[in-house]
């Protein structure tokens, strides 16, 4: 009897921690993995081969909190007339003439208690690398670094930025 | 060398895995069975009658314990970080701590030598114990900074503030990773004494190291049942970019392999065999495996150039620095209103000497040299003049904007 309740726990034991990692390969995949882009644009095409300014397209990124997402109209300028034959072009295209909005997934997601702006650290001279990867040579742009408080703080203290709460806790 | 390491990439990361298996797995026994020697010195002392000692401190001391495998496990330690260095090229410390780690590694391995030769020439307890302490401490520490070190690999963002905040070398994901060890070198210990076991059916005295080759699989079950929780830890401590469902495949099974491994150890327990069995073996060299490879996998997903490169960090100027510029230090130049808008508004599709998608500015600029109003009139409505390249779009910017491009690319530049 002792020997079968042992192997029955031994057995169970190490199947709850292989539920657990599937769990937890379940919980990565479904929430913590980066999302599809309902338009395949590739940045390394972009910002890497045309060597466009992230401000062209993010043009609130100096002015305001948020870097934002360009209008249509911003990929038209150029793709009233170029490669307009690419199937992830047609896509902008015909969300532009059907005048339906691209719903992008969003990456970065900050709580609501956070304030963080990216005028400030434009302004303070931060290059958009340290916080996004080398975005210019990402075909699918993912979040690279952890956006958590930890890694805030180290990047203030390191740089002799404030470290107040209220800095970033209004 | 670094041309040569680049062409050879694929082989020179084949070899760090399997040199991460090897030496790794040989280092466990090496761990546990010192830990395992150690106690058993204490416990039983030096008397003739420790039936279960002598089985386990010959075996440390008599088998493991030889010179060339120490100095062999130091030097292939050492290469592991050389082959480290040498695909991934992380700026993570320098030569001199990464020398530190080997040199209390070494300082560890010939404090256990020491030890060994003590015991054998029997100089009394004390000294032994204390030299076998400080031997295993040393170890534990090599192995702390080793394993914590290398977690580091996964977490580049702190690379540029290492030097400045010491505290950051410390990471749950490799502490759990240090632990994973500490429990793997405690089952491995526990199979590589099963394989040492000799039980003979026929005397009613037990032979020797009956008694810890009985006690060989609680050791490998207790290991397991450690790690287990360990690798679960793990995971949820690392970062997001480093995972991948094969990881996760990897790990799941590494713990089936530790449930077939203690399964054998209890069958093993329960029912002696006159031979010994390399089984377990085999299944525990599995887990360390797959833990090989998904630790390899999570470095492959973190080390790559557009995750691993930093411009410099601008530091924040105190308010009195701000308010008195250095003597002698020229200002930027300030960016005039063109400027800024032809970088917004025109650099994407035009450079001065090359094609982007417009043609090089250089090659038409002198066209308009004399008629500025040309050229606002064509940006303002461009018409396809060159079929080598696509039409111009109609920006829609207002008249001033226009004008501001145009004389800054014709007057000022």
């Amino acid at each position: 009897m002792g020997k079968i309740l042992f192997k029955l726990f031994i057995a169970g034991f190490f199947s709850v921690f292989m539920l657990g990692i599937s769990i937890a390969g379940w919980y990565w995949w479904t929430f913590d993995k980066t999302p599809p882009q309902p338009i395949a644009f590739k940045h390394s095409i972009h910002a890497g081969q045309l060597g466009m300014d992230c401000t062209y397209c993010h043009v609130f990124v100096d002015k305001s909190p948020e870097a934002g997402a360009p209008s249509l109209e911003t990929c038209m300028t150029c793709h009233q007339n170029v490669a307009i034959d690419r199937p992830e072009v047609i896509k902008v295209r015909n969300a532009y003439f059907s005048k339906e909005p691209v719903v992008w997934e969003r990456l970065h997601k900050l709580p609501d208690f956070i304030y963080f702006s990216h005028k400030r650290h434009i302004k303070a001279g931060v290059d958009c690398t340290h916080c996004h990867g080398v975005i210019k040579e990402m075909d699918e742009v993912r979040k690279v670094r952890p956006h958590k408080m930890g890694w805030c703080v180290t990047c203030h203290r390191g740089t002799g930025a404030s470290t107040d709460c209220a800095t970033c806790h209004k | 060398m670094l041309e040569i390491a680049r062409e050879n990439l694929l082989l020179l990361k084949l070899c760090l895995v399997l040199l991460l298996i090897v030496p790794f797995s040989t280092l466990a026994f090496f761990f546990g069975g010192s830990v395992l020697s150690l106690c058993l010195s204490i416990t039983e002392g030096l008397s003739e009658d420790r039936r279960g000692g002598h089985l386990a401190v010959d075996m440390v001391q008599g088998a493991l314990l030889k010179k060339t495998l120490g100095f062999l496990l130091l030097v292939l330690v050492a290469c592991t970080l050389f082959l480290t260095y040498l695909i991934y090229r992380p700026p993570l410390y320098d030569l001199a701590f990464w020398s530190a780690c080997l040199a209390v590694l070494a300082a560890g391995i010939v404090a256990m030598y020491a030890y060994s030769y003590l015991l054998r020439n029997r100089q009394g307890l004390a000294l032994p114990l204390v030299i076998g302490s400080s031997g295993i401490a040393f170890l534990t520490l090599a192995l702390f900074l080793l394993f914590v070190g290398g977690a580091l690999l996964l977490t580049p963002e702190k690379w540029p503030f290492l030097s400045s905040q010491p505290r950051l070398f410390f990471s749950w994901a490799g502490v759990a990773g240090f632990l994973q060890f500490l429990s793997l070198s405690l089952a491995t210990t526990g199979t590589i004494l099963i394989l040492g076991y000799r039980y003979t059916p026929d005397s009613e005295v037990p032979a020797e190291g009956l008694q810890a080759g009985r006690s060989a699989p609680i050791f490998m079950v207790v290991g397991l049942l450690l790690w287990s929780p360990l690798v679960l830890f793990e995971i949820i401590n690392l970062p997001d970019l480093a995972l991948a469902p094969e990881i996760f495949g990897l790990f799941v099974v590494g713990t089936l392999l530790a449930l077939v491994t203690c399964w054998l150890g209890f069958s093993f327990c329960l029912k002696p065999s006159p031979k010994p069995t390399i089984l377990p073996l085999i299944t525990l060299l599995g887990i360390f495996l797959c833990s090989a490879l998904a630790h390899h996998l999570m470095r492959e997903n973190i080390l790559r150039p557009a995750l691993t490169t930093f411009p410099t960090l601008p530091q924040v100027a105190r308010p009195a620095e701000a308010a008195e510029p250095a003597a002698g230090a020229i200002p930027p130049p300030i960016p005039s209103a063109g400027e800024t808008l032809f970088k917004r508004h025109c650099s994407v599709c035009h450079a001065f000497e090359r094609r982007v998608v417009g043609p090089p500015l250089n090659s038409v600029l002198p066209r308009y040299k004399g008629g500025p109003d040309k050229l606002r009139a064509f940006v303002a409505n461009p018409v396809k003049i060159n079929p080598d390249y696509p039409s111009m779009p109609r920006l829609g910017l207002p008249e001033e904007d226009i004008r501001a491009i145009t004389d800054w690319l014709l007057e000022e530049r």
